[in-house]
């Protein structure tokens, strides 16, 4: 399996600070192959120093991936989801305490989401909190895999508002769930298989509140991923269009084509 | 059948093989191609394998091919039967087979092979009902005895419907070569997908790359190899963007952009000679005025051996015990 993958991300034109971090880690873990990671964390704009908290988040994801994962690589392919799961929950409850901790000692409140990938052979597990995304994007279709954790998204679950009235709702941006702000979140924890080749795509809010999935499909589809440089090039393209059309939050965007 | 007598195997590719073979009824060398893998179709009046190739080369004769045609650049249509097809034969040298022994070529030769690429494929596009090859790459160019490159097997070539808005035939082109949307979902192929093709093609005539390579392909895009001017690259990456939109707009853009590399090449190297000869030039003269004003220059060197040296010697050690007396009276001070 070949993986190719980029990262493009851009504070905006309004914002000073970019307070969106990301990650996209790949490994080669002997019997199992390419492993690939992909994470990204969207600090909160409403709070002081989201870019804080991303950062933390990203940090601590890192670590785990190097220090902890590795050890779990030896373990057998049927129990090893289970220890990751388990090891993922006391990670959010880490990075909560942690970012918490930081905010009481200087009096500020923040906060991140973080929405995370793991493909090991052609399984996945995704983790997600707040309202970042992930799409699963393969030759002929693009797929949402992960449930935003907001207001909006739970009033549309519970029939109260319609999908094409999120655009103009006032709370659009309010979120359910987040780290760094309150007792540890409930994660949307789910596993799945990759079936074909397949480009992952993690973002912020600030790229799919303006780009519709079918324009994601047009640039970030695995045929068009013929290299590095052409996803980063299309992932450039998608940010600058958001741009575009009046976005103002930092946006970013983390890709990886996974080929078999 | 019959009316063929088969010489020997040409090569094969993944659904069909090719023979060189004689034809009885007119005596010349053709080019026998069998179907492999695909079932036999058109007993119930169903399409065969080869018939959309046969359309695309009984085309040729309709429009202003004749001088492709004439030249062997394009093959003409002989035969069709239920599982082969017939076509001319076009002799010379396969492009992939030299690129084999030669690992690379030379820009120059390529420039000259894709400006033949594109003479064909400009034919091919600039019409009202345009033909799409959609399979450029060494494997299918014929570098005949005069040196031109001749194009072979029309076998994923479309007509191009300006109203249809669906989607190709999946997996037809080579991996590596084909563009995006050959892989389906992105739309129909059309004048974009050769421009793509081409970039590859002459990509890999120019680095030997592998194609399908992507971390090769991406060293070769970076212009991490020398022999590939910097102006070549710009215009092979403005062909294979993955992005239709920004590749070139027409093969006639294309040729444009091919056609003035040699000239900002050579201008490149002209100014290179003109900054030796100015430089030469420059030397030159500092070393005949030095020869016209030598006696002049010796004495100036002798004064200043004989008078100024010794004088600012004896003016630095004046200077050197001042500063040893000021730095005396200063420890003397400090010790009271």
């Amino acid at each position: 399996m070949k993986v190719k993958a980029c990262i493009y991300t851009d504070a905006g034109k309004k914002r000073a600070v970019n307070q969106d971090s990301s990650l996209i880690k790949v490994a080669s873990a002997g019997k199992m192959g390419r492993i690939s990671f992909v994470a990204v964390c969207d600090g909160m704009g409403g709070l002081s120093k989201g870019e804080v908290a991303s950062c933390k988040a990203i940090r601590t994801l890192e670590n785990w991936f190097h220090e902890e994962l590795s050890l779990m690589l030896g373990i057998d392919e049927d129990k090893i989801w289970d220890v990751i799961e388990i090891s993922w929950r006391r990670l959010l409850a880490d990075i909560n305490r942690d970012i918490r901790r930081y905010g009481k000692h200087r009096g500020i409140r923040l906060g991140t989401t973080l929405t995370a990938l793991l493909q090991i052979g052609r399984k996945y597990m995704l983790m997600n909190v707040g309202d970042s995304r992930i799409y699963l994007v393969s030759r002929k279709d693009v797929q949402k895999i992960t449930h935003d954790q907001s207001l909006v998204q739970s009033k549309i679950d519970s029939g109260v508002m319609l999908e094409d009235e999120v655009q103009n709702s006032q709370e659009r941006n309010v979120l359910l769930q987040c780290l760094g702000h309150g007792s540890v979140p409930q994660p949307q924890i789910i596993r799945g298989d990759i079936r074909m080749s397949t480009t992952v795509v993690a973002c912020s809010d600030g790229l799919w509140k303006t780009i519709s999935e079918k324009e994601l499909f047009r640039a970030l589809c695995p045929q068009m991923c013929v290299t590095s440089e052409d996803m980063l090039e299309e992932c450039k393209k998608l940010t600058m269009t958001a741009i575009d059309r009046k976005e103002q939050d930092n946006i970013t965007v983390a890709a990886m084509c996974l080929e078999y | 059948m019959e009316r063929f007598k088969i010489l020997k195997k040409l090569g094969q590719g993944g659904n069909s093989e090719a023979f060189l073979a004689r034809d009885k009824k007119t005596g010349k060398l053709v080019t026998l191609k069998f179907v492999k893998k695909v079932p036999v179709s058109g007993e119930n009046g169903e399409p065969g394998p080869f018939a959309v190739e046969a359309a695309i080369l009984k085309e040729f004769d309709k429009r202003n091919y004749k001088e492709l045609v004439k030249t062997g650049r394009i093959p003409c249509f002989v035969a069709l039967g239920k599982d082969y097809i017939a076509v001319s034969y076009v002799p010379g040298q396969n492009l992939l087979e030299i690129l084999k022994k030669k690992r690379r070529l030379k820009e120059k030769q390529v420039i000259r092979i894709a400006k033949d690429l594109l003479t064909i494929l400009r034919a091919l596009h600039e019409s009202d009902t345009p033909i799409v090859y959609r399979d450029l790459k060494p494997a299918n160019i014929i570098v005949n005895s005069d040196g031109k490159a001749c194009l072979i097997d029309f076998g994923a070539a479309r007509l191009y419907k300006r109203e249809k808005e669906t989607d190709d035939t999946v997996n037809l082109g080579t991996i590596g070569y084909a563009a995006p949307e050959q892989y389906g979902s992105l739309g129909q192929s059309d004048e974009q997908t050769d421009i793509y093709c081409l970039g590859m093609t002459v990509l890999s005539l120019l680095t030997g790359i592998n194609a399908k390579d992507s971390d090769a392909l991406s060293m070769a895009r970076s212009g991490a190899l020398k022999n590939v001017s910097p102006q070549m690259l710009a215009v092979i990456e403005r062909c294979i963007k993955a992005g239709r939109d920004n590749r070139f707009k027409s093969l006639k853009e294309v040729e444009k952009s091919i056609k003035i590399i040699p000239l900002k090449t050579s201008t490149i190297r002209l100014l290179k000679v003109a900054l030796v000869v100015v430089t030469a030039l420059l030397t030159s003269a500092a070393i005949t005025f030095g020869a016209m004003h030598e006696e002049k220059a010796v004495q100036v060197i002798k004064d200043d051996m004989e008078v100024r040296i010794p004088a600012i010697r004896y003016r630095l050690s004046i200077a050197r015990q001042r500063i040893a007396d000021i730095a005396d009276t200063l420890i003397k001070e400090e010790d009271i």
